[in-house]
């Protein structure tokens, strides 16, 4: 636990040391910020379901940007040897990571909660859809730090690394559009293979069981391909 | 304790939350609860497999060793696509919204959950219209939770060629399709009214036909249905428990509508 502690604490300190992850945080609280000022002068309801969908977004574009350097990285300057031959397992090296970058999404979620609470204090809104999508938020950023996590695993370079997860993103962004366009059953394979499918009944208070299986799932596979990638030698 | 009796123990502990909940689900009564416990069996069983998983070895050796790597990225993904699959045929909603935005109604959920035979239900919903919005909202829950109930939802501003072949000329037309038979409601946003347009088509067969007053209130209603089957019918073996709670609510319903008329 204590290894694990501290592989955690180094994988956190080279997150919050680097300057992607102040400049993803800055670019991601004024773009909310607009949207939120925005939606609330126009529609004049206490809703944050634009706001949830222009986060999805912005999760879309900016995870591949914090995960693409994880493994990347250290495969292209060899300190990657030096952790593994360390007395530390390939999964705890990997969790680390995974923890240390979920940390920073998290940490935008908890900043983009200022909305909410203005939200409050201006008005009167309907709390359930704001939690569950924040929840569905949560889900979707496990989901999407794990596969990116697992795309810096099998690159040495990082601008690979983040385009391979962009392009990753996008294509389970609008793979439900191809779906009607398919027959039977893997049109219904490609709707349920989207992330908007999923995360919609999220951002408008509406929770299915089998959506929060989805992100963990795609997480737990992730994670598991990372690790399986992090030990090729 | 060492590191590797803890991972021991808390695998063992999955094992026995995941049967555990697994089995308190299998007796219950109440779909929602019974779902709710399968969801979280599944998810002990997802960190158990996961677990497991991660102790496979890394490096193989042998003859077949460039086999196995991608034949367990194969399974791996094979065994996710499966897990879903199993979860989603036991799919639990909770409606987060004070108003119950995404709550069915009554007769809409017990006829869905009645259906025995696949139903296409088509709505052409006018996307400027709240109501209309919301019940499409509705629909889509509905048929997200029923696996026999297939739900098309469809702009009626764009999807002109798609309202041509069901000759579909206004807003908010619902069309319910099976086999072979079908009924279409004109300018509805009631719930209620889709359900009973839900159980008529699939309903209405050549054996064992019951008849129903409730029908007869419903054909009165001006340019409501439009049908080629068997109308008024309902065949007498799908009047079961779940049947008999349609029935009743239909009965309620008709009675209102006939107390009002007065």
């Amino acid at each position: 636990m204590r290894t694990f502690g501290a592989l955690l604490l180094k994988e956190e300190k080279a997150i919050f040391t680097s300057p992607i992850a102040y400049v993803v945080l800055s670019v991601f609280l004024v773009i909310m910020g607009y949207t939120f000022t925005l939606t609330l002068f126009v529609s004049h309801v206490p809703t944050l379901v634009h706001l949830f969908f222009q986060i999805y977004v912005l999760f879309l574009l900016t995870v591949p940007i914090i995960t693409m350097r994880l493994v990347a990285e250290e495969r292209r300057l060899r300190t990657i040897e030096v952790l593994l031959t360390a007395p530390v397992s390939e999964a705890l090296v990997v969790f680390a990571k995974y923890l240390a970058s979920l940390s920073l999404v998290l940490l935008m979620l908890v900043l983009s909660g200022a909305y909410a609470i203005t939200l409050g204090i201006l008005g009167r809104p309907d709390w359930g859809p704001i939690y569950s999508g924040y929840l569905g938020l949560f889900l979707l950023g496990a989901a999407l730090v794990a596969v990116g996590l697992m795309t810096s695993s099998l690159v040495s370079n990082q601008i690979i690394a983040a385009l391979l997860s962009l392009s990753l993103f996008l294509l389970l962004w609008i793979i439900d559009q191809f779906g009607w366009m398919l027959s039977d059953p893997f049109d219904a394979l490609a709707v349920n293979l989207s992330l908007l499918v999923h995360f919609t009944p999220f951002a408008t208070g509406s929770i299915f069981l089998s959506d929060v299986g989805f992100f963990l799932s795609i997480a737990l596979l992730a994670l598991f391909l990372s690790v399986r990638a992090l030990a090729r030698r | 304790m060492s590191a590797r009796s803890v991972r021991l123990l808390f695998e063992a502990a999955l094992f026995l939350v995941a049967l555990g909940l697994g089995a308190a689900a299998f007796d219950l009564v109440d779909h929602t609860v019974a779902d709710a416990l399968y969801f979280g069996a599944w998810c002990a069983a997802m960190l158990l497999i996961f677990s497991l998983a991660l102790r496979l070895p890394l490096h193989l050796r042998g003859r077949l060793a460039y086999l196995a790597n991608p034949g367990i990225v194969g399974a791996a993904l094979g065994l996710a696509l499966l897990a879903n699959i199993a979860l989603y045929r036991h799919d639990a909603h909770f409606d987060a919204t004070v108003s119950g935005r995404f709550t069915p109604p009554p007769e809409l959920e017990t006829i869905a959950r009645s259906l025995q035979d696949d139903v296409v239900l088509t709505y052409f919903y006018n996307s400027k219209d709240d109501y209309a919005y919301g019940a499409k909202q509705v629909l889509e829950v509905v048929a997200r939770r029923h696996s026999h109930l297939t739900v098309r939802v469809l702009d009626l501003d764009t999807e002109l060629v798609a309202a041509r072949d069901y000759r579909v000329k206004l807003y908010n037309t619902v069309v319910v399709e099976a086999e072979g038979r079908r009924t279409q409601i004109e300018n509805t946003v009631d719930l209620r009214q889709m359900a009973y347009a839900i159980e008529r088509p699939a309903a209405a067969r050549p054996d064992g036909l019951l008849c129903h007053r409730a029908w007869r209130t419903l054909r009165s209603r001006p340019c409501a249905f439009q049908s080629r089957g068997d109308l008024g019918c309902w065949r007498a073996g799908r009047l079961g428990r779940t049947g008999s709670a349609a029935k009743r609510a239909r009965s309620a319903q008709a009675g209102d509508r006939d107390h009002r008329r007065q």
